[in-house]
């Protein structure tokens, strides 16, 4: 399977993610599960895509930028049908699904073709969990990120409760993929941290998550600041991500793999 | 503007370090909760002016960074005397460490010459005896195989002793990208050869660390996991 392929298994996902999104707004009684069983049957659609993919490619799809952009997908549709299921905002999947499909059509009008070789620097046993943990942690702050711009503009909604949980799951994992990061980084360049461009921002990413605990804890009135908090905290985290391409001052980041091997 | 780490070494920072832990003490009733969010947000704002600056500033070995840092990890200390937490004392204990390390720690790149030790400032030296490089079909490397003797020098007799006179004296390592060798309280990772000559490359350049505070910071790091993980169940 290769990146042809995706445009089919995508557009099938996305049928069934918006099938979902539409039929939670419904009054129906069997609605919501209904939307959940179309959501959840988009989610193994676009997985199978992966599945094959990663097969046909010999090593796993998370070198570059756009492979690492395909599991930022599954797992923010993922993270939002969990929300759904849990909490029951009939317009989180919506969200989800507009934001995964952003990522999905960045990927099907640039697509990054890529053979197989895996080089000598990646090939650790700390590859594979760094980078998955990390996307799964980006989608879960990316369903917090939703939740405070809904709360900014309805402060009547009570997505706090929704917005804690989330954080705390995303944040712990955000957290192990900078510490498999930092124990990786021993191995293959001496020390655990060294202030990467990378790395620093995780870090800024971190703190401001960090941050936005304790405002919770010392501020609990002030919604507006928590909300500014996370917002700020995803920018951050969107610059960690795939930001820094464009930032001067990381150039020459060590994290550069896909300039290699393109 | 730059700290020189020098003056840190053994055994000041582990007095400046006591004298954090002492200060985190006497301050923890005094210290509230806000100051560990304005900390926070002071290390937030130097990790910005870090991650917009050059990495070769240097900025996080200047004086304002240092500072700060130190600052955190007095509040931090007084919090977790306070109000203490698994993922707080990992993330403490991990800074900590890394900080008053790295003036203990050095590093050094050696170039290693094929089939002749060459003389290093280590108490130690290497020797190349062989350098692979396997590739894919498609031309890329796909791993890159050193393999060298190692000498230790410290025991004195060695330097002058000819290889055929002390048999078993050397050993010989391989060294790959992602796979560090130890030696003596060292770490040796392989770092560049000769591109051009590829496996008849006539040397290889390593790298050679040394970081005796690294148990502490590993212990941070596994504190800082299991604080994570603490914060996901619970």
């Amino acid at each position: 399977m290769t990146w042809e392929h995706l445009i089919s298994f995508a557009s099938a996902a996305a049928v069934c993610w918006i099938t979902g999104s539409v039929l939670a707004f419904l009054h129906h009684p069997k609605a919501s599960a209904w939307s959940m069983i179309s959501y959840g049957t988009g989610i193994l659609v676009y997985a199978s895509f992966i599945t094959g993919f990663w097969i046909s490619l010999d090593r796993p799809p998370l070198v570059t930028m756009g492979e690492t952009r395909l599991w930022y997908s599954l797992f923010l549709t993922l993270a939002g049908l969990v929300t759904y299921i849990r909490w029951r905002y009939k317009w989180i999947l919506s969200l989800t699904t507009v934001m995964s499909l952003v990522f999905i059509a960045v990927n099907i009008l640039r697509p990054e073709i890529h053979n197989r070789v895996l080089m000598p620097a990646l090939q650790s046993i700390w590859f594979i969990p760094h980078v998955t943990v990390y996307m799964f942690s980006y989608a879960l702050l990316a369903c917090t990120f939703l939740l405070a711009l809904a709360g900014l503009v309805k402060p009547s909604l009570n997505v706090l409760p929704a917005i804690d949980t989330l954080c705390r799951a995303g944040l712990s994992f955000f957290t192990a993929g900078m510490l498999l990061g930092a124990l990786w980084a021993k191995q293959a360049w001496g020390d655990y941290w060294s202030w990467d461009p990378k790395e620093t921002w995780a870090a800024v990413t971190w703190l401001l998550y960090v941050l936005y605990f304790h405002l919770k804890e010392i501020r609990p009135g002030a919604k507006k600041m928590i909300f500014i908090s996370l917002i700020l905290a995803f920018l951050s985290l969107q610059i960690c991500w795939y930001g820094l391409q464009y930032l001067p001052s990381a150039r020459g980041s060590m994290h550069n793999y896909a300039l290699n091997t393109d | 503007m730059t700290a020189n780490m020098h003056l840190f070494a053994f055994p000041v920072n582990l007095i400046v370090g006591l004298c954090i832990v002492f200060a985190g003490w006497s301050l923890r009733k005094r210290f509230s909760d806000t100051y560990m969010t304005v900390a926070l947000v002071m290390m937030t704002a130097v990790a910005l002016v870090q991650g917009f600056m050059p990495q070769e500033a240097g900025f996080t070995h200047s004086w304002p960074f240092v500072v700060v840092l130190t600052w955190f990890l007095t509040v931090l200390a007084s919090r977790l005397f306070r109000k203490f937490s698994l993922a707080g004392l990992g993330l403490w204990l991990a800074l900590w460490a890394g900080m008053l390390g790295s003036a203990d720690s050095t590093v050094n790149h050696v170039l290693v010459p094929r089939d002749r030790y060459a003389p290093t400032s280590l108490s130690f030296e290497m020797r190349m005896e062989d350098f692979q490089v396997s590739r894919y079909d498609t031309g890329e490397p796909m791993e890159y195989r050193a393999t060298i003797s190692l000498r230790d020098l410290s025991e004195g007799m060695s330097v002058k002793a000819p290889d055929h006179d002390r048999p078993g004296g050397d050993v010989v390592k391989t060294l790959r990208v992602n796979h560090p060798v130890r030696y003596r309280g060292y770490q040796i990772y392989l770092r560049d050869y000769d591109v051009s000559r590829g496996n008849d490359t006539a040397y290889c350049i390593v790298m050679v660390t040394r970081q005796p505070w690294r148990w502490l910071v590993l212990a941070g790091i596994l504190l800082l996991f299991g604080g994570a993980l603490k914060i996901f169940i619970v």
